[in-house]
């Protein structure tokens, strides 16, 4: 692989644009002053409010339907965008990985 | 030299964030009315924000009252350093005329610091303007400048207060008392 086969690889791409994002974020933490966490300061702006956070119970027997669709979407897309040369053993194991997922979601 | 460019951004871009501590929003319509293409605070890079995060400066009008004190200061909190806070009015100032009521305990700086005193009821625009770029003259030496040539010009005693003026003046009006 040439230097700027190299250069332009996505791995390499994908690095260098976290290393991009990451420097303006230091050289912005470099110039911002030391950061004071006092009192409300983390607290959400709700004009002053005090405002509690709310929790509520994650429902996941809700979204059965979702999920089912969403994993089976998943893995007909990969199976049917894969190419004709793909060895069945590898597209069988990824078929069986889904249904064990699927599996292991609604095991209750 | 960045320290140099870091002040000249600050100095350039005040973005502001308008607090009603109590006010009976006379003030806070003289504020809008700076920011307004008359009197022109944006002229400055001054930006009204809608949240106290993304604001540098607090222009907080109105007497503290108890039942705002609370919320005043976490809003201060709120802000990200560096920060200002300017009072506008006559009640930001002092709580004048509601002070001493059972439930008003005093101008801004009865609840957060206070950096800047504009003073009148209502406040002028044109006295806010002045308030806020006597702010900006403490960050950047070229607006520092123009407030002295604008000092030299006309008569701006009364127009607004330094923290260090207004103790001057309450210890003149103790003493006097």
């Amino acid at each position: 692989m040439t230097a700027s086969g190299m250069l332009y690889h996505p791995v390499t791409v994908f690095a260098l644009s976290l290393l991009a994002g990451w420097a303006v974020y230091a050289f912005g933490r470099a110039l911002a002053p030391a950061s004071r966490v006092v009192g409300g300061k983390l607290k959400t702006y709700a004009c002053g409010e005090n405002v509690e956070g709310e929790s509520f119970p994650t429902a996941y027997h809700l979204y059965h339907a979702a999920f089912i669709f969403t994993l089976l979407d998943v893995v007909a897309l990969v199976i049917g965008t894969a190419t004709g040369s793909a060895p069945l053993m590898l597209v069988s194991a990824y078929v069986l990985v889904g249904l064990i997922a699927i599996i292991i979601l609604f095991k209750d | 030299m960045l320290d140099g460019i870091v002040k000249w951004a600050r100095a350039k871009s005040p973005w502001v964030c308008h607090l009603n501590c109590g006010s009976c929003n006379g003030c806070d319509i003289e504020i809008v009315a700076a920011l307004m293409p008359r009197f022109d605070l944006e002229r400055f890079g001054v930006l009204l924000e809608g949240t106290p995060r993304h604001a540098d400066v607090l222009l907080a009008t109105g007497p503290v009252t108890r039942q705002i004190k609370d919320r005043v200061i976490r809003v201060y909190e709120q802000v990200p350093d560096p920060k200002f806070v300017i009072a506008i009015g006559t009640c930001g100032i002092s709580g004048s005329p509601f002070y001493p009521g059972y439930n008003v305990l005093g101008g801004v700086d009865a609840a957060i610091p206070v950096n800047m005193y504009v003073p009148g009821c209502p406040a002028r625009p044109d006295a806010i303007a002045y308030g806020a770029l006597k702010l900006l003259a403490t960050l950047d030496p070229e607006i520092d400048a123009v407030v002295k040539s604008i000092e030299a010009k006309y008569d701006t005693t009364g127009l607004v207060y330094t923290p260090e003026e207004m103790d001057d003046l309450r210890n003149q009006e103790g003493a006097a008392s």
